[in-house]
C-alpha cells in the first residue's frame, strides 16, 4: 500500500519486537539449522539464529520497509537494570514487526490462565500453527538462548512448511495493525496510557499518542516485566503513596487487588476523610468507609477518623452523622458545610459523644440552631471547642447562641455571619464566657447596634479580627470603643456602616496601629479619615475604599504616600481621577484595583 | 568546593558537591559519622542505587540544591497533589520503571523532597481512574476471585455514583 512509506517515514525509529513471534516458523530459506551445540555462546548462537531470519526478511517485499527499522540505543538502555546481552543482541538484529497488534496484551492474559505449562504466552500467534510446539521450557530470562530445547524445536518443527511463514498473510496483519493504529492517532486512549501521559495535566492542545508509547508496542519488554512496578515497592511505600490520594480515590485503590485493598484500609491512611462532590452520598459514603476501617459490626469503633471533611456539595443527613458520633469518638475536625438536613439532634450526639472535637463548621446547615450536651446530675462537660463556624445558620437565636458559648469556653474563632436573629443581647454572653476569643464576625446581622460593640469591647486586647460588616446600625460611638478597648486589631471590616465616620477612624487609627486590612466601604469617611490612617497605620496592606464618595484623589495620595505595605487598594466607586491613580504606581509596589473613571464609560483595570 | 565521590552499585563514580550529596539524609550522616572527610579518596559506596538512576537523582539534587529544607511531615495538613513545579513534572517524564527506581533511590537515599514529588507523580496517576484502568496502567493482576471482587465493589458502591 502505497500509504504506508510517508507514515512510516514518521514513525519514530523503534522496533516493534516479540521474541516469540519466531515460534511456528522455520525458516524456509535456511539451510542449516542452527547448530545446537552452539547455545552456550550466547552470542554466537544468536547471531546464527538471527543470520537465517535476516535472511528471510531481506528477500522482503518493498512493503516490509518497517523491518528494517533499527533499535534506538537509548531503548536498550531503558531496559531493566539486569537486561542482559542476549537481549540487546536480539533486539538489535531483529529488527521486524510485532504484529500482534494491541490484542495482544490480552491474549497473553487468556493464555496464562489458560494453560498452566505456559509461563510466557505470546504464543496466540495467529500464524502458529504449529500443534506439538512444547513451549514448557521458554522464558524470558538469560536461559532463553542457551535452552536446549529451544534450538530442538527449531529441529523438530516437522509440521513446518513454507505455508507457516505466508508473507502475503504476515503482511496484512501488519498492514492491518499499521492501519488500526495509525487511526488511532490523535485519539488519546487514556486506559492505556504507561506513565507520564496521565502528569500532563488538563494540556490545552490535543495530545498525540506516540504509536511508539512504551503501553502499546515492546509487548516484548512486557514479558521481561512480569512483574508490575508496585512490585518493587515495599509496603510502606505503597502506603506513602497512597496518602496523597483523596479518599474516594483510595477506595477505588482497594479494588485493584488484594494487597492494594490491605494496604489501603490501613487506618493511618484514613485519618482524615475528605468528601467531595455532589454526586456522593455523604451518609453511604461513611457507612461505606467505616465498615471497611472498622469492621462489619455496628458498635466497632475507628478511633484513627480523626478529621471529616465534606465539601463541593456532598451533604450528610442526622444519620451518618449519628453514625460518625458513634465510631468515631476521637473527631477532632467536622465540616459540614452545606448539609441541610441536619438537625440539632445530631449535633447533641456529636458534642456528647466526641469530646475531642475542635473545630466545628456546620455553614448553611440551615436547621441548626444550638450545640447542647448532655444534661446530667454533675455539671455539663465543657466541649473542646475552638473553631466555629455558624455562618447561614438563620435558625440560631440569641438562647442558641448563650447555651453554645456556654459550653464552648476555650472558642477562639466564631462566624456568626448572616445570623440575623441574633441581636444584642445574644452578643452579650460572648465575651462573659469567651474570654479569649480571637476572631469574631457577625456580619449581616442587621440588629447588632453600637450596644452590641459595648459588649464586644470587653473581649480587650484578645481580639484580632472583628467583622461588622453591612451592620447600619453600627456607628462612630459604637467602634471608638472598640477601637480603645480592642487595640492590637488587625482586621477590622466595617463596610456597609454608613454612620462610620472620620472621627472614629481617626480614632482607630491612633489606637489600632496594628491594623493590616481595613474595610470601609460605604463609610462617611473622607481624606481627613484617610490622612489619619495613613499616618497611623504604616503596616495596613489592605484597603477598600469602595463607594466611598468623600474621597478624593489627596486622600489616596496620602495613603499611597505612607503606606509602604500596601497590596491592595479598592478604589471602585470613588471620585478619583488619573492623578489618584498616578499617585498609586509607587515603585515597588504593588496594586491591583479596578476603578470606575467619571470621565471614560469603560472601567479602568490597572495592575501596577 | 568539596567535592564526594559516590559509587552506584554498578561500579561507577560519581563526583558531586558535598553540599548536594548532603541533601540525601542518609549520605549526611554517613559523612558525619566518618567525622566529615572531605578528602578526595573516600567513596560512599550506594550498592542500593544503580548508575542511570543515580544520575537523575544527582540532576534532581543538583537543580533543587538552593532549595529551602522541607517542612517536617505534618500528618495533619492536607495532602496535595497538584503543586508539582513543571522542572520536576518535566524532569519525571520518564518510563514507569524508571519512576519507580527513583522512588526506591529517594527512600534509600532519605531524600524527602524527591520522595515526595515521585510519589505525587504516582498518586496522580491513580487518581480518577477506574480499578481496571489502574490495573492496566501498572500491569498488575487482579487476584480477586469473581465473588470476592462483587463483594468488594458492592462495599464501595458511594464511589460509584458519578
Amino acid at each position: 500500500m502505497n500509504q504506508q512509506p510517508g507514515l512510516l517515514e514518521r514513525l519514530s525509529p523503534r522496533p516493534m519486537v516479540c521474541p516469540l513471534i519466531r515460534l511456528g516458523r522455520s525458516s524456509p530459506l535456511s539451510e542449516q539449522p542452527p547448530n545446537p551445540t552452539n547455545h552456550n555462546h550466547d552470542s554466537e548462537y544468536a547471531y546464527n539464529y538471527h543470520s537465517q531470519y535476516m535472511n528471510i526478511y531481506d528477500t522482503a517485499t518493498p512493503d516490509r520497509r518497517l523491518n528494517q527499522l533499527c533499535l534506538e540505543d537509548e531503548y536498550v538502555q531503558k531496559q531493566p537494570s539486569d537486561s542482559n546481552y542476549m537481549q540487546q543482541q536480539f533486539y538489535q538484529k531483529h529488527p521486524y514487526l510485532n504484529n500482534e497488534g494491541p490484542d495482544y496484551q490480552e491474549k497473553f492474559e487468556q493464555n496464562s490462565s489458560n494453560s498452566e505449562n505456559l509461563r510466557h504466552s505470546p504464543i496466540v500467534n495467529p500464524f502458529a500453527k504449529q500443534t506439538s510446539l512444547d513451549l514448557s521450557s521458554l522464558s524470558f530470562d538469560r536461559s532463553y538462548w542457551e535452552h536446549d530445547n529451544y534450538s530442538k524445536q527449531e529441529m523438530n518443527q516437522t509440521n513446518s512448511s513454507p505455508e507457516y511463514f505466508r508473507p502475503q498473510v504476515h503482511q496484512s496483519n501488519e498492514t492491518n495493525y499499521l492501519l488500526d493504529n495509525f487511526a488511532k492517532l490523535g485519539k488519546s486512549s487514556p486506559s492505556l496510557d504507561q506513565g507520564y501521559h496521565t502528569l500532563v495535566s488538563p494540556s490545552p492542545g490535543p495530545v498525540t499518542p506516540s504509536l511508539w508509547s512504551e503501553g502499546n508496542i515492546y509487548k516484548g519488554k512486557k514479558f521481561q516485566n512480569k512483574n508490575n512496578s508496585f512490585d518493587k515497592l515495599p509496603d510502606e511505600l505503597v502506603a506513602r503513596i497512597f496518602s496523597f490520594l483523596p479518599s474516594l480515590d483510595l477506595s477505588v485503590c482497594a479494588r485493584v487487588c488484594r494487597r492494594f485493598e490491605i494496604l489501603a484500609w490501613t487506618p493511618a491512611l484514613w485519618r482524615t476523610i475528605t468528601l467531595q462532590g455532589e454526586h456522593i452520598s455523604g451518609d453511604r459514603a461513611i457507612r461505606g468507609v467505616l465498615r471497611q476501617l472498622c469492621g462489619q459490626g455496628r458498635t466497632g469503633a475507628c478511633p484513627s477518623v480523626e478529621r471529616v471533611y465534606l465539601t463541593d456539595g456532598a451533604k450528610l443527613t442526622d444519620r451518618g452523622l449519628l453514625l460518625l458520633a458513634r465510631r468515631c469518638p476521637e473527631l477532632t475536625h467536622l465540616q459540614i458545610q452545606g448539609s441541610t438536613a441536619v438537625t440539632n439532634n445530631a449535633l447533641f450526639e456529636i458534642a456528647t459523644r466526641c469530646h475531642n472535637l475542635q473545630h466545628l463548621d456546620v455553614t448553611g446547615c440551615v436547621q441548626i440552631s444550638c450545640i447542647s450536651v448532655t444534661a446530667g446530675p454533675e455539671p455539663p462537660r465543657r466541649l473542646q471547642l475552638q473553631y466555629l463556624d455558624l455562618t447561614d445558620c438563620p435558625a440560631l437565636q440569641d438562647s442558641g447562641l448563650r447555651v453554645i458559648v456556654r459550653n464552648c469556653p476555650q472558642l477562639a474563632y466564631l462566624y456568626l455571619r448572616r445570623c440575623i436573629q441574633i441581636t444584642d443581647a445574644g452578643l452579650k454572653f460572648v465575651p462573659s464566657f469567651c474570654s479569649g476569643l480571637r476572631e469574631l464576625s457577625v456580619s449581616d446581622c442587621s440588629n447588632i447596634t453600637d450596644f452590641g460593640l459595648y459588649e464586644l469591647a470587653k473581649l480587650g486586647a484578645t481580639l484580632r479580627y472583628l467583622s461588622v460588616a453591612k451592620c447600619d446600625q453600627v456607628s462612630d460611638a459604637g467602634l471608638k470603643v472598640v477601637a480603645k478597648r480592642c487595640y492590637k486589631l488587625r482586621y477590622l471590616n466595617v463596610r456597609g456602616c454608613e454612620a462610620v465616620s472620620d472621627d472614629a477612624i481617626t480614632v482607630l487609627a491612633r489606637s489600632c496601629t496594628r491594623l493590616r486590612a481595613l474595610d470601609i466601604g460605604k463609610c462617611d469617611v473622607s481624606d481627613a479619615g484617610l490622612r489619619a490612617l495613613a499616618e497611623s497605620c504604616p503596616n495596613l496592606k489592605k484597603l477598600s475604599l469602595r463607594n466611598c464618595d468623600l474621597v478624593t484623589d489627596r486622600g489616596v495620595q496620602c495613603i499611597a504616600y505612607y503606606c509602604r505595605g500596601l497590596q491592595q487598594l479598592n478604589i471602585q466607586d470613588c471620585q478619583i481621577s488619573l492623578e489618584g491613580y498616578r499617585a498609586c504606581g509607587c515603585p515597588g509596589q504593588y496594586f491591583f484595583r479596578t476603578c470606575y473613571d467619571p470621565v471614560q464609560p469603560q472601567p479602568l483595570k490597572h495592575n501596577i | 568546593m568539596p567535592n564526594i565521590k559516590l559509587q552506584s552499585s554498578d561500579g561507577e563514580t560519581f563526583i558531586i558537591d558535598v553540599e548536594i550529596a548532603k541533601c540525601s539524609v542518609t549520605i549526611k550522616t554517613m559523612l558525619e559519622d566518618l567525622g566529615m572527610d572531605e578528602d578526595e579518596d573516600e567513596v560512599v559506596p550506594l550498592p542500593n542505587v544503580n548508575s542511570a538512576i543515580l544520575k537523575k537523582v544527582i540532576q534532581w539534587a543538583t537543580y533543587h540544591k538552593d532549595d529551602p529544607p522541607p517542612p517536617e511531615d505534618d500528618e495533619n495538613k492536607e495532602k496535595r497533589t497538584d503543586d508539582i513545579s513543571s522542572w520536576d513534572a518535566d524532569f519525571l517524564k520518564v518510563d514507569q520503571g524508571t519512576l519507580f527506581e527513583l522512588i526506591l533511590a529517594a527512600n534509600y537515599l532519605d531524600i524527602k523532597g524527591l520522595l515526595d514529588v515521585t510519589c505525587k507523580t504516582v498518586a496522580n496517576m491513580i487518581k480518577g481512574k477506574t480499578p481496571e484502568e489502574i490495573r492496566k496502567t501498572f500491569n498488575i493482576k487482579n487476584d480477586f476471585t469473581a465473588s470476592e471482587e462483587e463483594q468488594v465493589r458492592k462495599e464501595n458502591e458511594w464511589c460509584e455514583e458519578k
